[in-house]
């Protein structure tokens, strides 16, 4: 990772990463938040998850390959990094309340919880670098 | 001119503050991610998937997102403007979100196309800026 620090492929990477998470968890915040009945759409929240659902798809297929790059490209760093652990753990549900159909709002609440927690640890990786 | 206002607001108690707290920046970097997330994944979504009238986010809803994004975005630049203003990158940054603007307000064939182009070349200006 060293040789690409003054190279444009790092943020290249990390801007797919970003776009992905922009149509992934934008997908999922519009849909939660529809879901919780506040009227953000005409369209109801299993509509906005169909409509949406090959883009967030896509979303996901970015931010797993970019995230599997950017891990292995630079193991030593992400390993020591408390954000990066607590970001990983954080996916696990988040991303299951993404596949598993939720419709009770307790549920709708963690899955927006969730997302907005990876989204904080994963802009927090880079604060905390020890 | 640039530069020069970047010192003065550099030399501000806010800055100052804001430069020597310690979670004042990773708390409003996060918030401007989140931000980006729901303002820009909604523009975005809403772009890809073509929405009708009534599937399209509300005004209000992509609004808040905007704010949380301007107003965390704003607070960034004033905790380092002298290491935005001399990073290639933010200003490359500025100037395609301008040019996003005018291109969603355009009514060309080719609107869709170039407001994509333009949002991934403004989120590559962005992390460029902690490169460039």
């Amino acid at each position: 990772m060293v040789a690409l620090k003054n190279s444009w492929a790092f943020p290249l990477i990390e801007a797919v990463h970003v776009a992905g998470m922009a149509l992934l968890a934008g997908a999922v915040i519009f849909t939660d938040v529809r879901r919780l009945g506040w009227a953000v759409a005409e369209r109801t929240s299993d509509e906005l998850d169909r409509i949406f659902k090959p883009w967030a798809h896509a979303g996901l297929a970015m931010l797993l390959a970019t995230g599997a790059l950017m891990t292995a490209a630079d193991w030593s760093r992400y390993r020591r990094n408390p954000a990066f652990w607590v970001k990983l753990v954080l996916v696990v549900p988040a991303l299951g309340l993404y596949f598993v159909p939720h419709k009770s709002k307790t549920l709708t609440i963690a899955s927006l919880l969730c997302w907005t927690a990876v989204v904080l640890a994963a802009r927090a990786i880079a604060d905390f670098d020890i | 001119m640039l530069l020069s206002l970047a010192q003065r607001i550099q030399a501000t108690e806010l800055s100052a503050w804001l430069a020597g707290s310690t979670w004042a920046y990773p708390l409003i970097g996060a918030l401007h991610v989140l931000g980006v997330a729901w303002f820009g994944g909604g523009v975005l979504l809403s772009i890809l998937c073509r929405l009708g009238r009534e599937a399209r986010p509300r005004a209000g809803f992509l609004w808040t997102g905007a704010i949380v994004m301007l107003v965390s975005g704003a607070s960034l630049f004033v905790i380092e403007p002298l290491r935005c203003v001399t990073s290639d990158a933010f200003g490359v940054k500025l100037l395609l979100l301008v040019a996003l603007v005018a291109a969603h307000r355009a009514r060309t064939k080719v609107r869709v196309p170039l407001t994509l182009t333009l949002w991934v070349g403004v989120f590559l200006a962005a992390r460029g800026i902690a490169f460039f």
